[in-house]
């Protein structure tokens, strides 16, 4: 596992210059995240007592967020704190605030059903195995994602402090309808020796959709006004030959009013099929989260083929770390510099 | 509502009221039919809140995955919103036809068996194909081609092949630079009854004249999806399974795999890309797919 250049693993963590550091690594890596608070894993390798022997999040704040894909690319965010030692801000010491918001598009259900399909000998009905999942940002399935660290404006001073944004689709497994046993795929059914199976064995047909229509989120700074970014794009299933794709655009507005509080605004413009969730700080915005109220075939064809969208306002206040600790663990303002 | 048509209901409906009360056989059935008009179905009402100018009724059905819910529901006895769903494809609006054509293709993947509905509308869905595209609304994420491109594809793939008369439609958006038009064109040309080799030599020119990799994979993704067994076709795929382009070979083991007449033939094709020292993981991956498919 590499470190973060020109630091390797042991590197003490307040002996690292404070910036953005992006280390793109082929090991495989779920997700995980590193706050102030609670468990983390590191594959960087980072000492996390400081160079003093004092605890790390004394004085730097260190956050890291990977992606789970094959090529996993991580942005590592190291700097300093703002003094919040009096539970205000010291617009001597302030640094940037830094956020992560993400998108991302996910099927609820264990699996749907597609359309009939003449891949195969026989005219056969399919299924796609799904995410199963409801609203949560850090559950790692998904048709479609996009993520951005960036600083959010803040009472004094901003720093344009951008990560490089993260971009993903999900893989796509078909199998025939027959393959279901107690309405469920059975783990068997991922055997790869039973590939491009036609009856009850095994996956029928699989693929990773493209990214390509993806708009890469970037990040406006508005001096201490505030943030945006825009989450948009599109992305089909890459399996079936008539394949109608899945499309969003959120466009978000972030400010700091207060060094406790983060209000994100926007509106949520999103293809009625599939769930949708825009998160900041790895919380759920209200308007920016739509669950389908069907998984129906005949429903997802309408939703994906212009009967109808989703226009959702986005207003929401979202508390920052406050000075005890407590607060969304994404953001990586906290402590108090000793 | 205009002062005048209220006037004239609040008329209607007291003539109605007398005529009841004289009871004169024949008036009296014509005049409860006025009070009683035969009830709309749900997805009928749906349609005429959207054009009701309300935006109260609008916003019920514009937000929230209403209709597409109602679609799905109604599909079981769809064919009685026929006259609904094939008027609205012509209504001045272009949200109207735009929501036609996406139920009008929802039957096509969904529900094949009201195909009926998709034949009632065929004039329709031609006129609808070949209107210019048009923005829906300010922030609408479906591209102004969308209705077209529904349109296209209904006439391409409905289970009951293309209506003669869009013949000249597909021809003439065949080089359309919009990669899903040109992609329904072809399919639409392809699935025809008739000059079946005149247009798969159309298609194949399209092919192989193609202005750049992703307007050459999309007539492939019409090749592999039209799934009409042509030995011309089957050929010309070939040329593309060791091409310069990785998502364009990868399209062409689908085609070859839909198009070959002789599994044998098919099979000889896609075994040399499972064994091409230059093919890519992925393609390999695909052909082994397709392979186990058609060596059950």
């Amino acid at each position: 596992m590499p470190g973060i250049a020109p630091y390797g693993p042991t590197t003490y963590i307040d002996d690292i210059t404070p910036g953005i550091y992006t280390e793109t690594t082929d090991h495989v890596v779920d997700f995980f995240y590193v706050t102030s608070l609670g468990e983390f894993y590191d594959p960087y390798g980072f000492s996390m007592i400081d160079d003093d022997g004092g605890d790390y999040d004394s004085g730097y704040w260190y956050s890291v967020t990977v992606w789970g894909t094959y090529l996993a690319e991580a942005s590592v965010v190291v700097g300093q704190s703002y003094d919040s030692s009096n539970n205000t801000a010291n617009s001597a010491l302030q640094g940037p605030s830094i956020t992560t918001a993400s998108y991302q598009a996910f099927i609820p259900p264990a699996w749907i059903d597609g359309p009939s399909t003449a891949s195969c000998p026989v005219l056969q009905t399919v299924i796609y195995a799904s995410d199963n999942r409801g609203f949560d940002p850090q559950i790692e399935s998904y048709r479609a994602m996009q993520a951005i660290s960036m600083g959010i404006g803040g009472l004094t001073s901003v720093t344009p402090f951008t990560a490089p944004p993260v971009e993903a689709t999900g893989w796509t497994y078909q199998f025939s309808s027959a393959v279901l046993q107690n309405n469920q795929i059975p783990a068997t059914a991922y055997n790869w020796n039973y590939l491009g199976d036609c009856s009850s064995k095994g996956i029928n047909m699989l693929g990773h959709a493209s990214t390509s229509g993806m708009t890469e989120p970037g990040v406006i700074y508005n001096g201490t006004e505030s943030t945006q970014t825009t989450f948009s794009g599109s992305v089909s299933n890459p399996v079936p030959l008539w394949a109608f794709p899945i499309s969003w655009n959120a466009p978000l507005t972030l400010t700091e009013p207060s060094p406790t509080d983060l209000h994100v605004s926007g509106t949520l413009h999103a293809t009625c099929y599939p769930a949708h969730e825009v998160s900041v700080g790895g919380v759920d915005l209200s308007g920016g989260t739509w669950m389908p109220s069907s998984n129906n075939l005949a429903y997802v064809a309408g939703c994906l083929l212009g009967a109808e969208e989703v226009h959702q306002p986005i207003s929401q206040d979202i508390p920052l770390l406050a000075p005890n600790g407590s607060g969304f663990p994404l953001t990586t303002s906290s402590g108090g510099l000793q | 509502m205009k002062l005048k048509q209220v006037n004239s209901m609040v008329t209607m409906a007291k003539c109605a009221a007398i005529l009841l009360m004289i009871n004169i056989p024949g008036l009296t059935a014509m005049a409860q039919s006025q009070v009683h008009p035969p009830a709309k179905t749900p997805l009928a009402q749906a349609f005429a809140d959207l054009r009701s100018g309300n935006p109260k009724l609008i916003d019920k059905w514009n937000n929230g995955g209403t209709l597409a819910l109602l679609v799905e529901k109604e599909m079981p006895t769809i064919e009685k919103d026929t006259a609904t769903i094939c008027g609205a494809l012509a209504d001045p609006n272009p949200e109207m036809r735009l929501r036609a054509s996406a139920i009008l293709a929802t039957i096509v993947i969904a529900a094949p068996q009201h195909n009926s509905v998709v034949q009632a509308c065929f004039s329709n869905l031609i006129k609808a194909a070949s209107n210019p595209p048009v923005q829906t609304s300010k922030n609408s994420l479906f591209p102004p081609e969308q209705t077209r491109n529904n349109s296209l594809f209904v006439l391409a793939m409905n289970p009951a092949g293309p209506p003669p008369a869009a013949h000249s439609i597909f021809v003439a958006f065949l080089h359309s630079p919009n990669y899903r038009t040109q992609e329904c064109a072809a399919a639409g040309l392809l699935r025809e009854n008739t000059n079946r080799e005149a247009n798969q030599k159309l298609v194949l020119q399209a092919l192989d004249n193609a202005q750049d990799a992703k307007h050459r994979l999309n007539i492939l993704y019409a090749i592999a999806g039209a799934g009409v067994r042509s030995d011309i076709l089957f050929d010309d795929a070939q040329k593309y399974l060791f091409g310069p382009n990785q998502d364009v070979q990868t399209e062409a083991i689908n085609a070859v795999a839909a198009t070959g007449k002789d599994h044998a033939a098919v099979a000889s094709a896609l075994q040399a890309v499972v064994d091409s020292p230059t093919a890519t993981k992925e393609q390999k991956l695909r052909a082994r797919m397709v392979l186990g498919i058609k060596t059950q």
